[in-house]
C-alpha cells in the first residue's frame, strides 16, 4: 500500500474500523438522531445521554466507509464526559482539520486521537464521510428529529447586516436561483418549486432547504454545487449552506404560474 | 496495410477479432498516467471514452461546417443541417429502423423516457392503468414512471428477479393486465449487467397488446441492435456510453406511434404554424426536438456510431464477452468477495461487494492506482435492497480494455482486502 493510502487509512482509522467502539444501541434515552449520505447510502444514528450540560454516554449504530465508521467510533470515544460547549468547539476544531486551507497548528493538541483524520483533507470528496456523524450527533444534541444530510457549519466573527441589506441579498439569491435549471425539467429551480426555504441571517450565512424532483442520481450532487457556487458570488455573502431534503416530496403543484406555463400546463 | 477480407476495400471486415492494442490507440486519454500510473478506465458504463475521431469531429464541425439548422437558407445553415441529418441517418442504419424519421434526438436516455412518459403517457394512461416495469431498472426507468402515475392515478407494478439477477420471465406475463398501458424494460442492466430477452418480453407484452419501451442505455455501446428485429415500440440510449459526446441522446419510436403522440416541448421548430389563437404542430420528428438541438453533439454522435460500426458490433460483443468470462474468474477467486449478477446472459458490467471492506474504500484504493470504478447505488436503489446491500462496487467493460487491467484490478482488490482486513 503506498504512502497516500497510509496517510488516509492511519493504523488507528483501520482499527476503529475493523472494531468499532461504543457501536450499539443505547437504551433508556429517547435522544437519537439519524444522519444519511443520500450519495452514497452510508447511514448512521447516534445515540445521546446528556446530563447537566454534559454527554454522560454516546453510541451509534450504522454502516458505512472505513472512513464514516472509524469518525464516528472515534468522535464516541473522544465527547463522553465532555459539556456540551466543549463538544461544540471540538466539533469546529475537528472540521475546521478536514476543511481548512491553513494548518490547524497548535490546535492540533486539543484534537487528540482525532488528527489521524488529517489526511482526509486530500481527498475532498471523502470528507463527509468523517463529518456526518459529527453533524448527527449535533442534530442529536439539539434534538432535532429530521434526517441530518449536508454540511452545515455555523460562521462567527461577522459584522451584521441590516435588515433592508438582507432582503437585497434575499432577491438577489432568488435571482440567481432562477438561472439555476433542473436536468429532467426545463424549467429554473425555484419557479420549479424546489426551493422550500431561503433565509438570510445577518452574519451574512445563507441558508437553503431544497429538494429535487427525482431522488438519488450523481446529477443531485451537481445542482447542489451549482447552487452554492453560484449563490456564493453574491456580494455579501459570508458562507451558503445547502440542505437537501426529500421531505415533503416535490409535486408538479409546487411549480409557480410561470413554470406551469412554461412547461404548456 | 492490412489485407482486406473481401468486404470492400478499406473497411474492416465485420467478422475480423478486434486488435485492442491497435483501439486503444485511437483513444488519447487512456495513454495518460493517473498518480503516476497508467489509466485503467473501468467507468464505462457511467460513460464511456472518445475516440479521436469523434473529438477531431466536434472541431471539424465547428471550424467548418456549423450553423443552426433546419432554418437558415443561407449555405452555412443547409450544410449543417444535411451533416446533422446524416447522423439521423447513421442512428437509424445502426439501430435497423425502418425510417429516419422514427429517429428523435433528445438530451439523453432520461429525457428519452421522460418525453414518452409525458406524451404517450399522458394520452394513454389513466387512473387505475398500469406500467410494468422490473426490479433491475435504473430510477431514470422509475422515477418518470412513478411521476406519470402520480399524475394519472395509475399503478406501477414490478416484476422480480432472481439471485442471479435474470427476470423471472413467468411472474412477469403474470403481471400483465389488460389495464397494462406500458412495459419499460432495460435491454442491459447497469449494475447487474444482466442481458434481458427483449425479443421474448416483447412477444409477450404484445400478446397482451402492451407496446414496450426498451432503456438501452447500456445495450447501444455493447449488443448489436435491430429494432425491427426485436420489434419493441421505443428504444432509448445515450450518446456519451456509446463513445460519442454528452447531452444527445436518441429515442426510437415506431413511427404509427409517434405519429399519434403530442408534442413534448413547445417552441420553435417543433411547429408549422402558430398564431396566438392556435398552433399546428410539425410532423414526426420535428414535432419532438423544440429548440435549437445539440448540432454539434448530434454530428459526435453520428461519428462516434460510424467508429463503432466500423470495428463492428460482432467483433465487439465477441471480444467484451472473452474479457468478462476472464474478469469474472479472476474476480471469483478472491476469497471474502461476492459478485451480484451472475446472469447467463451477461454484457461487460461486474459489480461486486468485498466483506471487509466497503465500496468507497475499495473505490479509493483502486484510484491511488489509477484504476477508475464505480462504488455507489448506482442510480438503482431498489435494485440494492433486492440484494441486500447499500452500494456496490462497480467495473464495467469497454472493447478498449485489456486481461492486463482487469490483472491490474484484481490486484487492487486483493490489496485493498489485505489492507483492510
Amino acid at each position: 500500500m503506498t504512502l497516500d493510502m497510509r496517510e488516509l487509512y492511519q493504523e488507528a482509522i483501520l482499527d476503529h474500523n475493523r472494531k468499532p467502539r461504543n457501536f450499539h444501541k443505547l437504551e433508556g434515552t429517547s435522544r437519537t438522531a439519524e444522519g444519511y449520505n443520500p450519495l452514497c447510502g452510508d447511514k448512521v444514528k447516534i445515540y445521546l445521554k446528556i446530563e447537566n450540560d454534559r454527554v454522560s454516554d454516546v453510541s451509534f449504530e450504522g454502516s458505512g466507509c472505513a472512513i464514516s465508521i472509524a469518525a464516528a467510533s472515534m468522535m464516541t470515544e473522544s465527547v463522553k464526559g465532555r459539556t456540551l460547549s466543549a463538544v461544540q468547539r471540538l466539533f469546529e476544531k475537528f472540521h475546521a482539520l478536514l476543511t481548512d486551507e491553513a494548518d490547524a497548528g497548535s490546535e492540533l493538541i486539543e484534537l487528540g486521537k482525532l488528527v489521524v483524520f488529517a489526511g482526509v483533507r486530500e481527498f475532498p470528496v471523502r470528507v463527509k464521510c468523517a463529518t456526518l456523524p459529527w453533524h448527527t450527533l449535533r442534530a442529536a444534541i439539539g434534538n432535532k428529529p429530521e434526517t441530518v444530510s449536508t454540511d452545515a457549519l455555523p460562521l462567527s466573527g461577522r459584522p451584521s447586516l441590516t435588515t433592508n441589506r438582507v432582503r437585497e441579498i434575499e432577491n438577489k439569491v432568488i435571482e440567481v436561483l432562477r438561472t439555476v435549471c433542473d436536468p429532467e425539467i426545463p424549467v429554473n429551480i425555484y419557479d420549479l418549486g424546489l426551493i422550500y426555504g431561503l433565509a438570510v441571517e445577518p452574519s451574512g450565512t445563507v441558508a437553503i432547504r431544497m429538494t429535487l424532483t427525482a431522488p438519488g442520481c450523481p446529477v443531485a450532487w451537481m445542482i447542489l454545487r451549482e447552487v452554492d457556487r453560484k449563490v456564493r458570488t453574491i456580494p455579501g455573502i459570508a458562507d451558503v449552506k445547502v440542505d437537501l431534503t426529500w421531505d415533503p416530496p416535490w409535486s408538479r403543484d409546487r411549480m409557480s404560474e410561470v413554470a406551469k406555463l412554461q412547461l404548456g400546463l | 496495410m492490412r489485407p482486406s477480407q473481401g468486404n470492400g476495400p478499406n473497411q474492416r471486415s465485420p467478422r475480423s477479432p478486434l486488435d485492442v492494442s491497435r483501439t486503444r490507440e485511437d483513444f488519447p486519454i487512456l495513454k495518460q498516467l493517473v498518480r503516476g500510473k497508467p489509466l485503467v478506465y473501468l467507468d464505462n458504463a457511467a460513460s464511456a471514452q472518445k475516440p479521436q475521431a469523434v473529438i477531431d469531429a466536434l472541431s471539424h464541425f465547428y471550424s467548418t461546417n456549423y450553423a443552426n439548422v433546419h432554418r437558415g437558407i443561407h449555405w452555412l445553415s443547409e450544410r449543417a443541417t444535411e451533416t446533422f441529418e446524416a447522423a439521423r441517418r447513421s442512428v437509424q442504419r445502426f439501430i435497423g429502423a425502418a425510417e429516419a424519421n422514427e429517429i428523435i434526438f433528445v438530451r439523453g436516455t432520461t429525457e428519452a423516457i421522460n418525453l414518452v412518459a409525458q406524451t404517450y403517457g399522458r394520452t394513454h394512461v389513466q387512473a387505475g392503468d398500469e406500467i410494468l416495469i422490473s426490479t433491475m431498472e435504473h430510477h431514470s426507468n422509475i422515477v418518470p414512471w412513478q411521476m406519470l402515475c402520480q399524475a394519472t392515478g395509475a399503478v406501477l407494478r414490478v416484476a422480480p428477479i432472481n439471485d442471479e439477477g435474470e427476470l423471472l420471465l413467468d411472474e412477469f406475463e403474470k403481471l400483465l393486465h389488460p389495464r397494462t398501458k406500458l412495459v419499460a424494460i432495460a435491454h442491459v442492466s447497469n449494475v447487474l449487467g444482466t442481458i434481458n430477452p427483449i425479443r421474448k418480453i416483447v412477444e409477450i407484452a404484445h400478446r397482451h397488446q402492451v407496446p414496450v419501451l426498451v432503456d438501452g442505455a447500456q445495450a447501444a455501446p455493447h449488443v448489436a441492435l435491430d429494432v425491427q428485429a426485436l420489434d419493441c415500440d421505443f428504444y432509448a440510449f445515450s450518446g456519451h456510453k456509446l463513445f460519442g459526446p454528452t447531452g444527445v441522446g436518441v429515442l426510437y419510436g415506431k413511427a404509427s406511434l409517434l405519429e399519434a403522440m403530442p408534442p413534448y416541448q413547445g417552441g420553435g421548430h417543433m411547429i408549422q404554424s402558430v398564431t396566438f389563437e392556435k398552433t399546428i404542430y410539425n410532423k414526426v420528428p420535428d414535432r419532438f426536438e423544440a429548440g435549437t438541438p445539440n448540432i454539434a453533439g448530434v454530428v459526435g454522435l453520428g461519428v462516434a456510431i460510424d467508429y463503432v460500426s466500423e470495428i463492428g458490433l460482432e467483433a465487439i460483443t465477441a471480444y467484451e464477452r472473452e474479457l468478462l468470462a476472464y474478469a469474472m474468474d479472476q474476480l471469483s477467486r478472491i476469497s471474502g468477495l461476492r459478485l451480484i449478477g451472475t446472469a447467463k446472459e451477461k454484457a461487460g458490467v461486474l459489480s461486486f461487494v468485498a466483506d471487509e471492506v466497503h465500496p468507497h474504500d475499495l473505490g479509493t484504493i483502486l484510484d491511488n492506482e489509477g484504476i477508475a470504478i464505480r462504488a455507489g447505488h448506482h442510480c438503482a436503489q431498489p435494485l440494492m435492497s433486492r440484494f441486500g446491500v447499500l452500494a456496490t462496487a462497480r467495473a464495467s467493460l469497454a472493447f478498449y480494455n485489456t486481461r492486463e487491467e482487469i490483472d491490474a484490478l484484481t490486484t487492487g482488490i486483493r490489496t485493498a482486502i489485505e489492507f483492510f482486513t
